[in-house]
């Protein structure tokens, strides 16, 4: 009797759970790569019958049916969509991650939300690309200053001034991955608030990007 | 004002969760028609001002093609306070793909929320925009998502932040068919599926005589004379988080489902509202979207608190509106091109209906808060009539809508949205299963658990 109520009891829940799949962590790392290197791929799905697709976009060997816990490590030669699906009868899940395998496409804006202040009276931000996100041997070979006004970008102690509309190869030796910070100082007639008007709240350089050794 | 002495039917169709930048937003691009007039973009792909960040790397606005998308766009209120980023007292608006990953986990070069339509894609809003009135500072009165916004819309106030699987309470007296009633108001609702109002447990209004499936809405308008037409109509579409749909494709333009088919029931609603031109010159067509979606849109919103009204199911008021929706407002008595710039809310159509019926913008106390506090009615986009309505009826643009949706049942509500509506056609089938067979008989389809 106890047999039978369990078997009952399995073949109506089973449906359940297997109909509602879940996908509950894909990452891809790093995002940024150079041709010859290896990303990481992590997911971890549950709630369905161990039925979890790895696509890539172009194809890629290695990707296909996989567990539904697992990771994996592969090297795109070209910029990459990965896609995780995992099927189910009631609810299906599917999470996309891109990776760009420079120099394919190799410009990249880089930047943040601006504040106003400091001891030199300026509009600046500070962010950091990861070397999960970015390998570390991507490098900023030109950065260009996108405004009318002038940037200063430093990174690493290294601070260098850019014109407006101008460029540097001054980070051509560093890599793209760690914090920067980019400021542009405020007008001697200029309030700050106006300042941060002028750039609408945020800083961003346009990076040239290429791989270094 | 006298023009509303003109008009007979104030027709409102509200969709889902569209910005005015994903929308409209290329009327002002070079490419799309360059209108200086129009607060769109410019220079999309490259402007810095609409640069949004995600781990440090930035992302631009790019031309998406209209289709159905992988993922609905987040848009509940923590999502929305992180699309718009504020940094001091300044709403950046640089935060849209940094909640599409946070919502979605995929982390993508062309983030959906910073796609921006094409004309060709919205060729029926488009249309409206040129040969009719466009309001581009027209926003979503809350920063949140459904339930609230047309909680605002309907009743000048909301009671809610979020949107969930309960009945929307509102404040007695202020809900607008009550208000309606009240002031003798004739008003008809066209629904195409089951009806929003239905989430409201208005069910003894929707079981009623005033709401109609939108299948009746032409052999009522030509059957009717002028004199017995509604005085207010609603037209609702077909809404994607709907549990069953037989009759008709979802057309709400709610992501993942596409906009091309809300575009051809916009097409659809004009076609029947200028079909007969005396009918037609009494009307006025106001088409709005509920709140942006999780679209990026580069206009800050407007610094306009909604304090936490007596009653409320949430602690914490809103410190201002949320991000611009699409907007178009249509009768021959606009001069085509029009361009309405005042700041505008869902509570501009009640200001307009209370200024018509009540002699009054202040529809109530919220909709009064409101209006001084800078929102205009929808009677202000008409302060500048023409002497009198055009004779030309301009044809809209022909049935070319590429994208196209998948009739298909919903196997299993999923989000809070479709959880909802469900919960809300159960309980009206429980409450009168027979008229609401009679009314909505897709819900036959409905399974019972």
């Amino acid at each position: 009797m106890h047999d039978r109520l369990l078997i009952l009891a399995t073949v109506l829940i089973t449906p359940f759970i297997v109909g509602c799949a879940q996908i509950k962590s894909f990452s891809v790392a790093p995002s940024t790569i150079c041709p010859g290197e290896t990303i990481k791929i992590d997911w971890q799905a549950s709630g369905n019958n161990g039925n979890v697709i790895l696509d890539a976009i172009p194809p890629l060997a290695g990707t296909g049916e996989v567990a539904t816990e697992g990771s994996r490590s592969l090297a795109p030669t070209q910029s990459t969509r990965f896609v995780i699906k995992a099927p189910g009868l009631l609810k299906s899940d599917q999470r996309e991650w891109d990776v760009l395998v420079i120099p394919s496409q190799s410009s990249r804006l880089l930047g943040g939300v601006a504040q106003c202040g400091g001891d030199r009276q300026s509009v600046l931000t500070s962010f950091t690309i990861q070397q999960k996100d970015t390998s570390s041997r991507v490098r900023a070979v030109l950065i260009t200053n996108r405004y009318h006004r002038p940037l200063s970008v430093s990174k690493e102690g290294v601070e260098i001034e850019i014109p407006p509309n101008g460029t540097t190869d001054g980070f051509k030796n560093a890599p793209v991955s760690g914090t920067w910070t980019v400021r542009t100082p405020v007008g001697p007639d200029e309030a700050c608030e106006s300042a941060l008007e002028a750039v609408a709240g945020r800083l961003t350089i346009k990076t040239q990007m290429s791989c270094g050794e | 004002m006298a023009i509303l002495d003109q008009i007979q039917t104030i027709v409102i169709v509200m969709m889902e969760n569209r910005s005015f930048d994903h929308v409209l937003g290329h009327l002002s691009m070079a490419r799309f028609g360059n209108r200086k007039d129009v607060e769109g973009l410019i220079d999309p792909e490259t402007n810095p001002d609409y640069t949004n960040f995600l781990d440090g790397v930035g992302y631009q606005p790019f031309q998406l093609k209209d289709g159905p998308l992988l993922h609905d766009l987040p848009h509940g209120r923590p999502f929305v306070a992180t699309q718009l980023a504020k940094t001091g007292a300044r709403f950046t608006m640089s935060g849209f793909a940094d909640a599409y990953y946070q919502a979605t986990g995929s982390k993508v070069n062309d983030p959906p929320p910073l796609g921006f339509l094409a004309p060709g894609d919205v060729s029926m809003s488009n249309f409206l925009a040129t040969q009719y009135a466009l309001c581009d500072n027209w926003f979503a009165p809350l920063p949140t998502d459904t339930q609230p916004n047309r909680s605002v819309a309907y009743s000048g106030y909301s009671l809610i932040d979020d949107t969930k699987p309960r009945p929307i309470p509102t404040i007695k007296g202020s809900f607008i068919f009550e208000w309606l009633n009240a002031h003798n108001v004739s008003w008809r609702v066209y629904h195409c599926g089951i009806s929003f109002f239905t989430l409201f447990d208005k069910f003894d209004e929707v079981l009623g005589p005033n709401f109609r499936s939108f299948r009746h809405l032409p052999g009522d308008f030509e059957s009717e004379p002028l004199s017995e037409m509604p005085n207010v109509i609603f037209i609702e579409p077909e809404y994607t988080d709907s549990p069953v749909h037989f009759g008709w494709t979802p057309n709400d333009n709610h992501p993942p489902t596409p906009i091309g088919p809300g575009e051809h029931f916009l097409r659809d609603i004009y076609n029947l509202l200028t079909k007969d031109p005396a009918k037609w010159s009494r009307t006025l067509l106001i088409t709005t979207h509920d709140e942006h979606g999780g679209y990026f849109d580069h206009v800050s919103p407007l610094a306009i608190p909604a304090p936490v009204p007596p009653g409320a199911l949430f602690p914490v008021g809103f410190e201002s509106t949320g991000p611009r929706v699409p907007a178009l407002i249509a009768s021959p008595w606009i001069s085509p091109g029009t361009v309405f710039k005042g700041a505008m809310d869902h509570t501009s159509i009640l200001q307009l209906l209370s200024e018509k019926f009540a002699d009054t913008p202040d529809y109530n106390d919220e909709v009064k808060r409101r209006r001084e506090l800078g929102i205009q009615s929808v009677s202000q986009a008409l302060a500048q009539p023409l002497p009198q309505p055009r004779a030309d009826i301009p044809p809209p643009p022909p049935d070319i809508i590429s994208s196209s949706v998948e009739l298909t049942t919903m196997a299993a509500p999923q989000t809070d949205s479709q959880l909802a509506f469900t919960a809300a056609a159960k309980k009206l089938l429980m409450y009168d299963r027979k008229r609401a067979l009679e009314n909505y008989p897709e819900l036959a389809h409905l399974p019972d658990k």
